[in-house]
């Protein structure tokens, strides 16, 4: 009975273990913004952006520090944390999606699927289905997305005056390289 | 034998919250770890006549048009004090993103002036986080106006006066933002009727956000021991309105003078008395270059 008992304690030991291999952590993923608008072309990127991935479930996060965001104009960059993204309210853009079909992370192979689920972004959560690609390679995770989203939809206010200096779509791209040796 | 269960249970419990343990929250985790510094803890490089702890950024270039007309006391006759006016002509450049130099011309007193700003510490969040920011001051101030009694005594080195200032600074939240200023005023040379060639002041001031690029400022410098007998602490009182590239600031404010040690011991005027200044400043930056 004993030995049943500690066999069954190792069993769920060893499970949790495997369960916590199953997540990919990029700390150092790469997103940028550029919109077009007909005085002023913006573009803002950093590399601290966060993503995970969960081989096991297939779903994915990301998280971003909207301070993190780096332009060329400084300040355009105060501008874009003080009025327009209210950074010190809300400091992160996040999504949380589950992958459309299903990756098996141990088999090399380039995959374009999509990513559901929900992008939250001064403090207004949407619905998204983002085109992402999937790249598995012997020891590393790429993935690559490339969006579009309407300033609007989260409630991000440009004032009249300078709706010449910024445009109401804005071009997302992320690239995330996630290495599988590497455990969180 | 209940001690195995209750092993057992608790490994259960436990794996089953790492399943459901969101996958944001482990982003959450290592987020917080990211150091972040606060930015605009004022909108302007200036409180109100003072400095702020904010500095221009590396390569941008700050005009900045200052003006105080006349004692609203003086009535319809002087038309509240619109009929007289000073000018200051100034410009902020930033050198590197924490260190400024600038140079100025009043029309008060015919006085050039230049300073040397540097950001020693910033507020931050995350990691290691400092919770205040410190920024130090130094300004030079020469006054030229052609004045038998003083320019016969004086010679140029005689003229200068040296401003000295801690600026210390905390944004509590994107709304409040206090600062602290002490300060040293060092006169070469002093007049009859100037008591003292060192003056200490400590000055505090703070704004409160009203909307996005509305901001109602205050500003007061309290002078330990004064220059003269007759001059009074400086107070004042604005807002901030921020348009893009420009910050236009409004005030009212008992001192005349733009420059630190013109209103930090010079101010000869008793704000309760009525005897306030109408002012503004108009800043317009330029970037020259960028960033990299």
């Amino acid at each position: 009975m004993k030995k049943k008992i500690i066999f069954l304690i190792l069993g769920l030991a060893a499970q949790t273990v495997v369960m916590a291999q199953t997540r990919l952590l990029d700390k150092e993923g790469k997103a940028r913004f550029f919109s077009e608008a007909p005085l002023e072309d913006i573009e803002a990127t950093t590399n601290e952006a966060l993503g995970v991935i969960d081989t096991e479930t297939n779903k994915i996060a990301v998280s971003i520090l909207m301070k993190s965001f780096h332009f060329d104009k400084s300040l355009m960059e105060e501008h874009f944390n003080e009025n327009y993204v209210e950074s010190d309210k809300y400091p992160k853009a996040t999504l949380t999606g589950s992958l459309s079909e299903k990756i098996n992370f141990d088999e090399v192979g380039k995959k374009e699927i999509l990513v559901n689920g929900e992008l939250t972004m001064h403090g207004v959560t949407k619905q998204v289905s983002i085109p992402t690609t999937i790249t598995v390679q012997e020891k590393n995770v790429i993935v690559h997305t490339k969006f579009i989203i309407k300033v609007a939809d989260y409630k991000i206010k440009i004032p009249s005056v300078v709706i010449k200096n910024i445009a109401e779509e804005v071009e997302v791209t992320a690239d995330f390289n996630f290495n599988k040796e590497e455990t969180p | 034998m209940r001690k195995y269960f209750l092993i057992i249970f608790s490994i259960v419990l436990f794996s089953n919250a790492q399943a459901q343990d969101d996958l944001l929250e482990m982003l959450d985790e290592e987020s917080d770890k990211i150091k972040t510094y606060v930015d605009a803890t004022f909108k302007g490089t200036r409180l109100i006549n003072g400095h702020s702890i904010e500095t221009r950024k590396k390569h941008n270039l700050d005009l900045l048009i200052s003006h105080r007309f006349g004692e609203i006391s003086g009535g319809g006759y002087q038309f509240f004090g619109l009929d007289q006016s000073n000018v200051r002509i100034g410009f902020d450049y930033g050198l590197t993103d924490d260190f400024n130099i600038g140079i100025g011309r009043n029309s008060y007193e015919k006085t050039y002036d230049s300073y040397l700003k540097y950001r020693l510490i910033k507020q931050s969040q995350g990691a290691g986080a400092m919770p205040f920011s410190v920024t130090l001051f130094s300004s030079v101030a020469v006054k030229t106006l052609k004045d038998i009694d003083y320019e016969e005594v004086m010679d140029f080195t005689d003229k200068m006066v040296f401003t000295h200032q801690v600026l210390i600074a905390r944004k509590f939240s994107p709304a409040l933002s206090l600062q602290v200023m002490p300060s040293f005023v060092h006169y070469n040379a002093i007049t009859e009727t100037q008591l003292r060639n060192d003056i200490f002041s400590l000055g505090a001031g703070g704004r409160i956000k009203l909307t996005k690029r509305l901001s109602l400022n205050a500003e007061y410098y309290y002078q330990f021991e004064p220059l003269t007998e007759d001059t009074y602490n400086s107070i004042a009182i604005g807002i901030d309105i921020e348009t893009g590239g420009h910050v236009f600031q409004l005030h009212f404010t008992n001192s005349q003078a733009m420059i630190e040690k013109g209103f930090i011991t010079e101010t000869n005027n008793n704000f309760f008395d009525g005897d306030i200044h109408f002012g503004f400043n108009i800043s317009r930056t330029f970037q020259l270059g960028n960033k990299k």
